[in-house]
């Protein structure tokens, strides 16, 4: 996905405007010299500043027939949903794994992962068991890294 | 600090046998997450941290050392056999050595790839140990505002040399300076940006950042297309080293030449092994008596780049190692390490430290000697792991990146983290917004405000005191030097031109 440069930039601008509004509320040291709001104030300030840098080429592209969002090739219904099984994945762990454990969580994720990147179901079954094996020994047993026991106990 | 005792205590930190296995270990993982398409040494680097958190210091830099050595010779394999360069380090010379190939030349092409890669790893390996203690030295007497200035060199080096748009570099560094300021703040110790959640008073993590910047970004970069079919190739049977001297002699002069601009090219903040690859190319090209040959097949650019990419590696931690300023996006991730393990970098580590600099010095000397037989072991086992699946590698790699991003705090926030920065650092890249300025803002950031604040409350707020001493003037000159000439030069060539 790419997104033309006024957007960039106005995406900039916003957020440069909102972090120089926000950063006024942060105290300063007394006798009026700059606290902890004088760096955030700064750099927004630079950033809607390179926000408006980046319009004219924006407006320029747009003018050459470039859309605002432009679908890159690779971002085909395939490639789109790799990206969104991958993030939903990481989700999954991250609201998971704390009741199915580490094993049970990590699993369903490269199993699940693997057969969308089209691997074979068995192969995809013995690699997912035996990579989170793998990854359960290293950290959990070698490294001691308290790894989530779920409710099922391991 | 090169006393018998503490080149003995280097050395013995060295000879235990946990790190001599570390050291394997990570170089077989070099040379395997180099040799395969898509997967950089940044991305190794960081997803190796998790495992080196465990260890004493000596062994995680070890590891790190080696890792990135074979990492980056390793690239040059599918570079060689397959058309596509490992890591992006090895993209320079690509169609050269993908030419000699095609022409039956690819043991020969390889073997003096890995000849020059430990000649250049050496050069870059010499030079950081001898200018790394001398600029120790000089910067022992540095106060904040040297560093201030140091910050402010770094920041606009990682900006000027990321290539493509200046001001789309500039805006990454931007994001990566205000990211810095989420969490407690050095002036006052105000909670800045942390919205009342106690897993941002300390900012970021510094790790689990990182891993999603380079390992989940780089996962979903790959899961987009779909996976072509790997070009078939003549297997390597013969000896790999016949004939490798020849095109060495010949370009024996480039070769130093390109070792040493390639270092220097590692030594700038931001700019790391693929630059310097480029930079050397483009030397070797303009020096040589038959340009029109480049890209056609020549050893001339093979040489210089592949030298070159490899001696930059040394290079770049030099200023890590001096000043704490990352010279590349793996130094970025090691100064992030060396902090971990209560290992501030900087000049006085030389001081309070230094058999872990003697042991990183011994560990580099030591990665370019292992990576004449583990590189030639990459070559003859080349066929078998550029031929293994790349959609059961995906899933187990997001799986390390998520337990490595929780093992830092063992907390689940931090793999939120990672997924969140893996996500922005796709798009950006995909907007032409390049990663590494934002990796050095978020290093240097914590450096820049507060050499700034405390210089500030040391001057009563006054501007002068950091043009007053002789280094911090100098380096201040050359920073706005360098902030204004993109702006005075096109303004002279414009007047030039009208007159």
């Amino acid at each position: 996905m790419r997104f033309n440069n006024m957007v960039i930039g106005i995406a900039a601008i916003l957020s440069g405007a909102f972090i120089f509004i926000y950063s006024q509320s942060f105290p300063d040291l007394g006798d009026g010299r700059p606290g902890a709001s004088l760096f955030p104030m700064i750099l927004s300030a630079l950033l809607v500043i390179v926000g408006l840098v980046q319009i004219p080429s924006g407006v320029k592209n747009a003018k050459n027939g470039e859309t605002l969002v432009t679908r890159l090739p690779e971002f085909n219904l395939h490639g789109f949903c790799n990206f969104l099984v991958v993030v939903m994945c990481v989700l999954f762990y991250i609201y998971a794994s704390d009741f199915l454990g580490f094993i049970i969580t990590s699993f369903l994720i490269m199993f699940v992962l693997t057969l969308t990147l089209r691997a074979r179901v068995a192969v995809s079954i013995a690699v997912s068991l035996g990579a989170t094996l793998c990854v359960y020994l290293m950290f959990n047993k070698m490294l001691m890294v308290p790894l989530p026991v779920g409710l099922f106990s391991f | 600090m090169l006393t018998f005792e503490n080149l003995t205590h280097a050395a013995g930190l060295l000879a235990d046998i946990n790190v001599i296995i570390v050291i394997a270990l990570a170089s077989l993982y070099g040379l395997f997450v180099g040799a395969m398409p898509g997967l950089t040494a940044s991305m190794a680097t960081a997803l190796l941290v998790p495992v080196t958190f465990f260890m004493e210091p000596v062994p995680a830099l070890a590891a790190m050392v080696a890792m990135e050595a074979m990492a980056i010779f390793a690239g040059d394999i599918p570079a060689t056999l397959i058309h596509i360069p490992g890591t992006p380090s090895s993209a320079a010379y690509v169609e050269d050595s993908y030419a000699l190939t095609k022409q039956g030349q690819a043991s020969r092409v390889m073997g003096v790839q890995l000849a020059v890669s430990v000649i250049g790893g050496f050069i870059g390996t010499i030079i950081l140990i001898f200018l790394a203690p001398v600029l120790a030295e000089v910067a022992l007497n540095f106060s904040t505002y040297e560093y201030f200035w140091l910050a402010c060199f770094g920041l606009s080096c990682a900006v000027m040399v990321s290539g493509g748009s200046t001001s789309k570099a500039l805006l990454s560094l931007l994001i990566g300076l205000l990211l810095n300021c989420v969490g407690i703040d050095v002036a006052v110790g105000f909670p800045r940006f942390t919205f009342d959640n106690p897993d941002l008073f300390d900012g970021f993590s510094f790790i689990p950042v990182m891993i999603g910047m380079f390992g989940v970004a780089e996962i979903l970069r790959n899961v987009l297309v779909k996976e072509s079919r790997i070009a078939p190739f003549v297997a390597q049977t013969g000896n790999i080293f016949k004939g490798v001297w020849e095109p060495i002699a010949k370009n024996w002069g480039n070769m130093f030449r390109s070792g040493i601009v390639g270092t220097a090219v590692g030594i700038l903040p931001g700019a790391g092994a693929d630059i310097a690859a480029w930079v050397t190319y483009g030397l070797a090209k303009r020096f040589s008596k038959t340009p029109e040959k480049f890209g056609q097949g020549t050893y001339e650019g093979i040489v210089a780049a592949s030298a070159a990419n490899n001696a930059a590696l040394a290079g770049a931690w030099v200023p890590a190692l001096v000043f704490g300023i990352p010279g590349d996006s793996i130094t970025a991730i090691i100064i992030g390490v060396l902090y971990m393990k209560n290992l501030q970098p900087g000049p006085n580590i030389f001081v309070r430290s230094p058999e872990i600099i003697l042991a990183v010095y011994g560990t580099f000397i030591l990665a370019n000697i292992l990576l004449i037989p583990f590189g030639w072991l990459a070559i003859k086992l080349a066929s078998k792991v550029l031929r293994v699946p790349r959609n059961l590698l995906y899933p187990v790699i997001l799986m390390f990146c998520v337990v490595g991003a929780f093992a830092i705090n063992n907390s689940v926030f931090d793999i939120g983290v990672m997924l969140v920065f893996g996500v922005a650092a796709y798009f950006m890249e995909c907007n032409g917004i390049p990663v590494a300025p934002a990796i050095l803002g978020l290093v240097l950031g914590d450096l820049l405000e507060r050499s700034f604040m405390v210089s500030m409350m040391k001057s009563e707020w006054s501007l002068v005191p950091f043009f007053e001493r002789p280094i911090s003037a100098v380096l201040g000159i050359i920073v706005i030097l360098i902030w204004t000439t993109p702006v005075i030069i096109p303004y002279i060539k414009r007047k030039m031109a009208k007159a």
